[in-house]
């Protein structure tokens, strides 16, 4: 009986293979997003790089249906029924496609943002609920009306977002913290919001040092919500990795009912990171959390009553401790789990998966499915049998060679060669940007933690480092590999990932209208001349790639001098100035600019500031 | 009958036919050498008969009546006395006459015939009694035996009058305390036991090894040297096992013989068979078909026994395992459970019928044939497991090491030339030694058995293969005056490279890092195990070629065993002890191929297992598998598979342990009383298991944590000590197994003298290479410490108390002593009260607010840290020690951190300065002397009133007159405060209180130091008119706190003087001691200078000899007893002044006496080799160190350098 199954998957992935060749034609396919029809016992296959969405038949593993043409495909819901899909397509002019499952036709888009994520039906079917990454917003849509019901700010990339059954809340990860990176506390937020009041009634603050947010869910019992993250331990110098000392991977429990946080606990085992934690999705019967991680390119799949039990008897412990009825308080409380790394110990098995970059993640009963983000596959574990070997590869969606560029994306995201597997390149550099921590490498002394720069530009704008240390960011990138991730890799895999930073392009700004400066920024541009910020960020790659002492160095730093930044995407990558001291654009040019050194705004009023921020923030 | 017992002797034989050819054992000794009794037959049965017929006549007197010449009397015990200490001396030991009367005109001694050897006999007395017990045994010629002795509390045990065992303290009852060897002369020898109970009943046990003794002890040998084909040893073992020819008459052999068979007899049928054949008339013909059925009933007996426990569910499970996991490698899967259903089937009746005992009703053939086939259905089913019959299996052919002390010591190396020889040079020994590879078929059976390399006088051990299975790398002794070198070659055997060279060191346990580099062990650090003379080795690591020898390691003792972890760290075995007990210290710990990140593991924090040992990670697996095993045992021991993350002691991360019993061994950290006599406790389980290998598939790392192959004992184990029989000990015959954990353990292979390191050869998984960051152009490290208020017990020390952290270095002991003291711990050179090591201050770093500190420290230096509070006063203490290397930056959480959490995300303040230099303690970093540091605080302020010869002088004595080992105020504030630690948080205050050789768990903040000692409650409350500078009161605060050291150096002036330290020779004392005793007129106990100095206090001024308090036992100072004494007091004084010791002012610590000279010679020529080679590092060359061809390259480096 095996046998014959094992044939039989066998030809439909070669089957599908010789199909896919002809189909695909050698592009990247990067499953990003997978959703699954019960019903009808079928799989939705969104692939980020591929402009496709694909229909899997599970009851023999074929493609059935490709719709291509959906522009950079983010995000995939279905209609309870099983009648309409819909795809966020992650465009700066996003938009919703619709496609009718019935008749398998696109339908007329819906409005969506700059790069709309993560969407979710309401219960009734009727709402679309989309995150506009970068609008930092979320939409609720009439699906049936085409409309835009109400547009609720949140706080920064809004990334993922779950909801309750009930259809009153969301629950929305935002991708990355919003502090200015030196005050102390530093961590991105859950907000929940009320959606008949189509308000924001809370942000749900994670323990310090929570970056880079990634999944979200709830319970099917709609007790819990889960959100996955980088814990990162900033505040300590880069001295080791062991025992996560730079980053640990976690996941936070939110409690619904309270809208408090729950606890937070680790992913990584005492001597073994789980690198990038991704999707989170539970297993319907509520047995499981499953969370993949895209650096480990393994699951782990937490067993849900197991670690509600073990967190009640520490909350327990930790409230008799408090009474002063235990003698010792060492690690007991829900909330100090977070540094225990043997938490999950005999809760959570590790599943290794076949492929790399698993990204997405979906059940039907006990099986859950993969998106291999970099290996252009669907993976498929069998979450209850007794001791899962490992996922299975189920189905190719390409075959296409890799090219450096490509290569040197997958390295980037790679922690499998990182020293115990606790960080990659992405780790601190999400999306190949930064995590609005401030860390404190070694390169330039100790004490002194330096706000994570985005890598974008950095081969064509060197030096590298904001201390401007690094002559040559190829320097960096290896030293990155060395002294970060500890690892002695050959010089073939950092030739890659030069090339990939090579040719990485901007993305263009929230703060355009359609593709133009606004007027304010049009205005704005003069007096970027006129304030002297051109002479040192001058176009195009706005920065001199020189060394200034714009007044900003305290402490150690006191009359420093700086590599000057490319302000190109400064819009996303705040906090600002060497040591993230300054939350926004505003406190740049104002607060922190002392003696006007950093910006000659001594002729500019209110308004013209304003103008003149909304241009920077434009490029 | 007889042919046909004798096939089925001959099919068992080659069933059990693991057993090969003793190759290594079977050399040839001429015959002429053979005593004139000894009368070789054709069999060995009838050269025994004949032989022992030949002895009798031999030493039996002409006309007198035969009678053994062997024989051993029962015990007499006479006693109890009361007595006060075991010094005390009684009329038994004074004139050993068994016809003694006492006063009364009662016999003293009595006949004890129940006091049967082997067993634990309590015996009549109390509390402080004193009991003898004396037996004689006479041999026709002199023979070497060995003793197992047993008394509670105190032991002394006499041979002929000499001395051959003494222990003094208190002890429970239990077998094999003591061994001594019994050099036995022809005739009656006398032994004598004398116990003192201390506390509660005593009790004594006695055990010959082997035993027992009779006529064969004497003609074994030969005879085993003469039949050593299988089954003549078969024989042998069954008749020695039964003591066939040990308890004869004399009177009428053949019936004696007949006899002792008849009552040997397993299984009953056969005995009723022995019974019918027993009553014909005794012939040497009905003698041999007697003995032949024996052999019949033997066989069977043994077959059974190699059946009955036969665990159908486990090979069940391993077979079923192994259809998952390898579904087309594994084919046979399925049909290997039916045909174990069906075997199961058949034993049923077998199994009822034996259980029964009604083996009559079976066919012995089809039961031995079915057995057999069990058997090797058995050994098909778990051998074609691929992971074992994929690729063959290298190992280690060599004997095991010899009875010593320790796991550690192992090399027996050159230049460590002991007195009594054990664990020196005179103890190596070698049968020869090979390194050999064997492959199995998927049938079970071996395919392929080569030598890759065989040595016939030396010793090779340690191998670990290439990461492309190439190569092999292993550690090679090619004879005694050899040393231990490192050595590659490739895997068929061919291309043998020396890579270290040099003499006088030992370099073992090598590994491949995936750099290319080699990491090993050797004792290139010269330094010693502090409560002994065992040299220790350390880390190091190399080049490929052997080039550029760093040590990577360079801890206080003894780091050995490496492996390396799936994520490029090294994992390996460390022991240390600052200011703990000696036995339960060794434990797993980690760090870096670069020496960096030196962190505990495993298992440093309890009592037992004390040493855990050959530490392998199990790949995929966040699991180790070790050994646990004792302080004095040799590095065997129970085997485990520890889940750390489930805690880092007891018994919870103990996720397996074979042997299971041995579980309830372990013990947890809450346990902090001072119990070290369980450090030994692993000694006992059996069988021995010695390195362990976890085997997975190297893909994708199915199975891992479930097979393992290991060296394991086969059969019987002795005691590590029982070597009288062989001249090369072999204490357990050590064989290859397959072991798993459904409770499989299968034989793979045995030869002599032993199999050891069994490892797959093949590809294996290479971790990532970590990059390293040491700088050998600095000389310094950087620490930083997050929360000291973070960790076990410091929570509960209120924040902003601790104002300041201690950098104190634990000093390697470079050089050893013939001669020493004991109090808990030997000390060859005596050292401190009640602790082997010495310390020097470092200097002091201060701690922030919020619990931070980030200072520097020298690179290389063992050392550890304590805390303290805004008096300079110890809070909190290590216990254990740490290092950096070069340009490290090392992190720490807090004290005691939680080693299974990451670290608080939390800005602490100490970062953001610049690292704070030590602020040196009083002067430059230096030993720490009581003698020159305290001493001269109490001159200043205490001895106007505390010194001889005043009143506040007898309630403490504050002098610092030298005395024998230490001073007069030393031994008074210690003898006026515990011999050792015990839990007292509160409650009134010890004069001092000090941690010692204190218990392994981490114990609280205040437990021990000048917080919780009088002597600075008082002083600083202010005593009299006395009034401490600062300083001075920092001294005596800093002395407490560093556990109260009286010697900075283990380099003794007065090495070959009694206790290592005495200016006066055994001579003098000897002469002195008779003096004091024949002038003992008020019945004192005999003189015994350490317990004199425990009750009294020094017994010795060599500065005003007339106060030495020993004098006082002679009233009459006027007498020639008392002058003679004073003048061999007076002649140390002169002798001191002469050759000053270390705690004379001014006195360089510096070695002096003529062995230490050469050893401090040694340990400059291996410094000056590690300097070499870290210079040719940082010039980018290579140098080679000691290597006779590659001195050119030292050289051209020393050019380039000038």
């Amino acid at each position: 009986m095996h046998k014959i199954l094992f044939i039989i998957k066998l030809a439909s992935i070669t089957f599908f293979c010789i199909v896919n060749f002809t189909s695909c034609g050698g592009g990247y396919f990067s499953p990003v997003a997978l959703t699954v029809d019960t019903l009808h016992y079928k799989l939705f296959i969104a692939g980020a790089t591929s402009n496709k969405v694909v229909s899997v038949n599970l009851n023999n593993e074929r493609i059935e249906k490709r719709w291509t043409d959906v522009q950079s495909p983010s995000g995939l819901a279905l209609q309870a029924d099983g009648s309409k899909l819909f795809v966020t397509c992650a465009k700066p002019e996003g938009s919703v496609a619709m496609i009718d499952l019935e008749n398998g036709k696109r339908l007329s888009d819906l409005p969506a943002g700059h790069t709309p994520m993560s969407p979710v039906i309401s219960p009734d079917g009727r709402f679309l609920y989309i995150c506009n990454r970068f609008n930092n917003d979320v939409w609720l849509i009439d699906i049936e009306k085409k409309a835009v019901v109400a547009k609720i700010p949140v706080l920064r990339e809004p990334v993922a977002m779950t909801m309750d059954k009930t259809g009153r809340f969301l629950f929305v990860a935002n991708h990355l913290p919003a502090d200015p990176a030196n005050s102390g506390d530093v961590a991105a937020a859950v907000s929940i919001i009320d959606v008949p009041a189509k308000t924001v009634i809370a942000h749900i603050r994670l323990p310090d040092g929570s970056s880079s947010l990634r999944g979200i869910c709830i319970s099917p019992d709609d007790r819990y919500v889960f959100v996955t993250h980088i814990l990162a331990h900033y505040q300590l110098p880069t001295t080791q990795l062991e025992r996560g000392w730079m980053s640990t991977n976690a996941l936070s429990i939110i409690d619904a009912t309270t809208k408090k946080l729950y606890a937070t606990v680790l992913l990584d085992d005492v001597d073994r990171g789980a690198a990038n934690p991704w999707a989170v999705v539970c297993s319907p019967d509520g047995q499981y959390i499953c969370v993949t991680h895209a650096g480990t390119h393994e699951m782990s799949a937490i067993d849900a009553p197991k670690l509600f039990e073990k967190l009640q008897s520490r909350e327990q412990l930790a409230k008799a401790a408090e009474k002063g009825f235990a003698e010792n308080s060492y690690g007991t409380d829900a909330v100090k789990v977070s540094n225990d790394l043997a938490f999950l110990v005999d809760i959570r098995r590790r599943i290794p998966l076949p492929g790399n970059g698993p990204r997405s993640m979906a059940f039907i009963g006990k099986q859950v499915f993969i998106g291999e983000y970099f290996s252009d596959r669907v993976a498929r574990v069998e979450i209850d049998s007794e001791e899962p070997a490992g996922g299975t590869e189920m189905l190719s969606l390409s075959n296409a060679a890799m090219d450096a560029v490509r290569q040197g994306e997958i390295f980037f995201n790679d922690a499998s060669f990182c020293f115990q597997n606790w960080q990659s390149c992405a780790s601190c550099h999400p999306d190949v940007r930064a995590d609005g921590l401030n860390w404190d490498l070694l390169n330039d002394g100790v004490g002194n933690p330096k706000n994570t720069k985005s890598l974008l530009l950095s081969m064509q704008t060197p030096p590298a480092m904001i201390s401007g240390i690094r002559d040559r960011p190829e320097t960096a990138v290896r030293s990155g590999l060395k002294f970060i991730l500890f690892a002695v890799r050959p010089e073939e895999e950092a030739a890659t990932i030069d090339a990939y930073l090579h040719a990485l392009k901007p993305i263009p700004s929230p703060y355009l209208q359609k593709g133009k400066l606004s007027e304010a920024a049009k205005r704005g541009k003069k007096y970027y001349v006129q304030a002297g910020c051109a002479s040192c960020h001058p176009e195009p790659l706005f920065t001199d790639m020189k060394k200034y002492d714009v007044g900003t160095g305290i402490k150690s730093e006191k009359n420093g001098a700086f590599d000057t930044p490319s302000l190109v995407e400064i819009w996303r990558t705040a906090p600002y100035l060497y040591d993230g001291r300054a939350a926004a654009m505003q406190e740049v040019l104002i607060k922190y600019n002392r003696d006007n050194k950093h910006g000659n705004i001594a002729g500019l009023n209110n308004l013209e500031i304003q103008d003149l921020i909304e241009y920077i923030l434009s490029l | 009958m007889d042919m046909i017992s004798r096939k089925h002797v001959f099919r068992y034989g080659t069933l059990l036919a693991v057993i090969l050819i003793g190759i290594y054992s079977c050399r040839v000794i001429p015959e002429t050498n053979d005593p004139p009794y000894y009368k070789k037959k054709a069999t060995w049965q009838e050269t025994m008969r004949c032989s022992r017929q030949a002895m009798l006549d031999y030493f039996g007197k002409p006309g007198q009546k035969r009678s053994d010449p062997v024989q051993i009397s029962p015990w007499y015990l006479a006693g109890p006395f009361p007595a006060e200490n075991l010094a005390e001396v009684f009329i038994p030991e004074k004139n050993l006459d068994l016809l003694t009367r006492d006063a009364e005109g009662r016999l003293l001694w009595h006949q004890r015939p129940d006091f049967i050897d082997n067993k634990l006999h309590e015996l009549p007395g109390e509390t402080s009694t004193t009991t003898y017990l004396w037996r004689k045994i006479t041999v026709p010629a002199a023979i070497t035996i060995m003793g197992s002795f047993s008394g509670k509390d105190g032991t002394d045990i006499w041979l002929n009058g000499e001395k051959i065992v003494h222990s003094d303290i208190p002890r429970g009852l239990e077998p094999d305390k003591d061994r001594a060897q019994l050099h036995l002369k022809a005739g009656a020898n006398h032994l004598l036991m004398k116990i003192f109970a201390q506390v509660g009943k005593p009790g004594f046990y006695f055990k010959i090894l082997p035993e027992p003794l009779s006529l064969a002890t004497f003609l074994w040998p030969l005879i085993e040297r003469d039949f050593p084909d299988s089954l003549s040893r078969k024989q042998m073992d069954w008749e020695k096992n039964d003591g066939i020819w040990n308890t004869l008459t004399f009177t009428d052999e053949i019936t004696g013989l007949a006899d002792n068979y008849l009552e040997s007899f397993k299984r009953p049928a056969f005995a009723l068979l022995a019974a019918q054949i027993a009553k014909a008339l005794p012939s040497i013909e009905t003698l041999s078909d007697l003995r032949q059925l024996y052999y019949r009933d033997h066989l069977v007996h043994e077959t059974w026994e190699s059946c009955k426990d036969f665990n159908f569910e486990s090979l069940r499970m391993a077979i079923h395992d192994l259809q998952q996991s390898y579904p087309s490698e594994y084919p046979s899967g399925e049909q290997y459970i039916s045909e174990l259903s069906r075997l199961e089937q058949e034993f049923k009746p077998i199994h009822a019928a034996m259980i029964a005992q009604q083996e009559a009703n079976l066919n012995e053939n089809s039961f031995i044939q079915f057995v057999r086939n069990l058997l090797s259905f058995q050994r098909k089913a778990l051998i074609s497991n691929p992971l074992v019959s994929n690729q063959p299996i290298l190992f280690i052919v060599r004997q095991q090491y010899w009875g010593n002390h320790g796991p550690t010591n192992t090399m027996f190396q050159n230049g460590e030339d002991f007195p009594g020889g054990v664990g020196g040079l005179k103890a190596w020994r070698s049968d020869g030694s090979a390194l050999n590879m064997i492959a199995f078929d998927r049938e079970g059976k071996t395919k392929l058995l080569k030598t890759l390399i065989k040595i016939p006088f030396g010793m090779i051990r340690d191998p670990d293969i290439s990461f492309d299975g190439k190569r092999v790398l292993f550690s090679m002794r090619n004879d005694k005056a050899d040393d231990y070198h490192i050595y590659e070659m490739n895997i068929d055997g061919s291309d043998l490279k020396q890579l270290t060279w040099g003499t006088e060191l030992a370099d073992v346990d090598p590994i491949y890092l995936p750099d290319g580099h080699i990491a090993f062990s050797s004792t290139r650090d010269l330094k010693y195990c502090h409560c002994n003379i065992h040299i220790q080795p350390n880390l190091f690591k190399m080049e490929e070629d052997g080039a550029n020898i760093v040590q990577i390691g360079g801890g206080h003792l003894w780091e050995g065993h490496p492996s390396l972890m799936p994520d490029g760290r090294i994992l390996y075995s460390r022991w240390e002890y600052v200011d703990r007990q000696f036995g339960p210290s060794y434990g797993l710990w980690t760090m870096y191929p670069d020496g960096t990140n030196q962190s505990l593991y495993y298992g440093n924090n309890a009592w037992t297992p004390s040493a855990i040992l050959d530490g392998r990670v199990i790949p995929g697996t966040s699991l180790v598998t070790c050994i646990f095993s004792g302080i004095h045992n040799l590095p065997w021991g129970a085997m485990t598979i520890v889940d750390r993350r489930r805690g880092l002691d007891g018994s919870d991360p103990v996720l397996k342990i074979w042997p299971a019993e041995s579980r309830k061994l372990l013990q947890n950290i809450d346990n902090v009383a001072w119990t070290p006599y369980k450090i030994d406790l692993f000694h006992y389980p059996v069988p021995k298991y010695e390195d362990p290998y976890p085997l997975a598939d190297p893909v994708s790392g199915r199975c891992a944590g479930k097979y393992f192959l290991v060296s394991r004992s086969v059969g019987k184990v002795t005691h590590h000590f029982e070597s009288t029989s062989k001249t090369n000990a072999s204490y357990a015959l050590m064989g290859i197994f397959l072991i798993d954990v459904f409770g499989n353990e299968l034989l793979l292979h045995v030869e002599e003298p032993g199999c050891y390191d069994p490892m797959p050869v093949g590809e294996r998984y290479k971790p990532v290479a970590i990059p390293s960051r040491v700088n050998y152009a600095k000389d310094k490290g950087y620490f930083y410490l997050e929360n000291i208020y973070q960790g076990t017990g410091m929570e509960l020390v209120p924040k902003g108390t601790i104002k300041y952290l201690r950098i104190v270095e634990a000093p390697p002991k470079r050089q050893w002593s013939e001669n020493g003291r004991g109090i808990d711990a030997a000390q060859p050179p005596a050292m401190n009260w009640n602790v082997t090591i010495s310390k020097a201050i470092i200097g002091d770093v201060p701690v922030e607010e919020d619990g931070s500190a980030y200072f520097e420290i020298p690179a290389n230096k063992f050392v550890f840290f304590q805390a303290l509070d805004k008096d300079k006063m110890m809070v909190q203490s290590m216990r254990s020690g740490t290092m950096v290397q070069p340009g490290e930056m090392a992190g720490c959480i807090g004290c005691h951190d939680n080693r299974l959490h990451a670290s608080p995300n939390r800005r602490f303040s100490a970062m953001q300065r610049p690292a704070s230099v030590p602020q040196a303690w009083y002067g430059p970093a230096r030993d720490f002397n009581y003698l020159t540091e305290v001493q001269p605080v109490f001159d200043r302020h205490c001895t106007g009133c505390h010194d001889y010869n005043k009143p506040a002088g007898l309630v403490l004595n504050l002098a610092g007159d030298p005395g024998l080992v230490f001073n007069t105020s030393y031994i008074d504030i210690h003898r006026k405060s515990a011999l050792r630690w015990f839990p007292d948080s509160t409650g009134a205050k010890l004069l001092i209180k000090v941690i010692h050789d204190g218990p392994p768990a981490v114990l609280p903040p205040f437990a021990w130091g000048s917080h919780r000692s009088r002597m600075v409650d008082v002083l600083k409350k202010g005593h009299k008119d006395v009034h401490l500078s600062k300083e001075d009161m920092e001294r005596i605060i800093t002395w407490i706190d560093l556990n109260a050291p009286y010697y900075g150096r283990y380099d003794a002036v007065y090495s070959e003087n009694p206790f290592a330290r005495s200016p006066l020779t055994k001579a003098q004392l000897k002469q002195l001691t008779e003096i004091l005793d024949s002038s003992n007129t008020t019945n004192l106990p005999k003189v015994n200078y350490s317990d004199l100095e425990k009750k009294e206090g020094s017994q010795f001024s060599f500065v005003r000899p007339e106060m030495s308090r020993i004098l006082t036992r002679i009233n009459d100072k006027s007498s020639w007893s008392y002058q003679q004494a004073l003048l061999i007091i007076t002649a140390g004084k002169e002798q001191l002044l002469n050759q000053p010791r270390e705690d004379i002012p001014g006195c360089p610590a510096e070695p002096i006496y003529k062995k230490d000279v050469i050893r401090n010679e040694r340990y400059l020529r291996l410094i000056a080799a590690e300097k070499a080679a870290r210079q040719a590092i940082l010039a980018g060359k290579k140098c080679y160190p000691f290597r006779p061809d590659k001195q050119t390259t030292d050289q051209s480096l020393k050019k380039d350098q000038e």
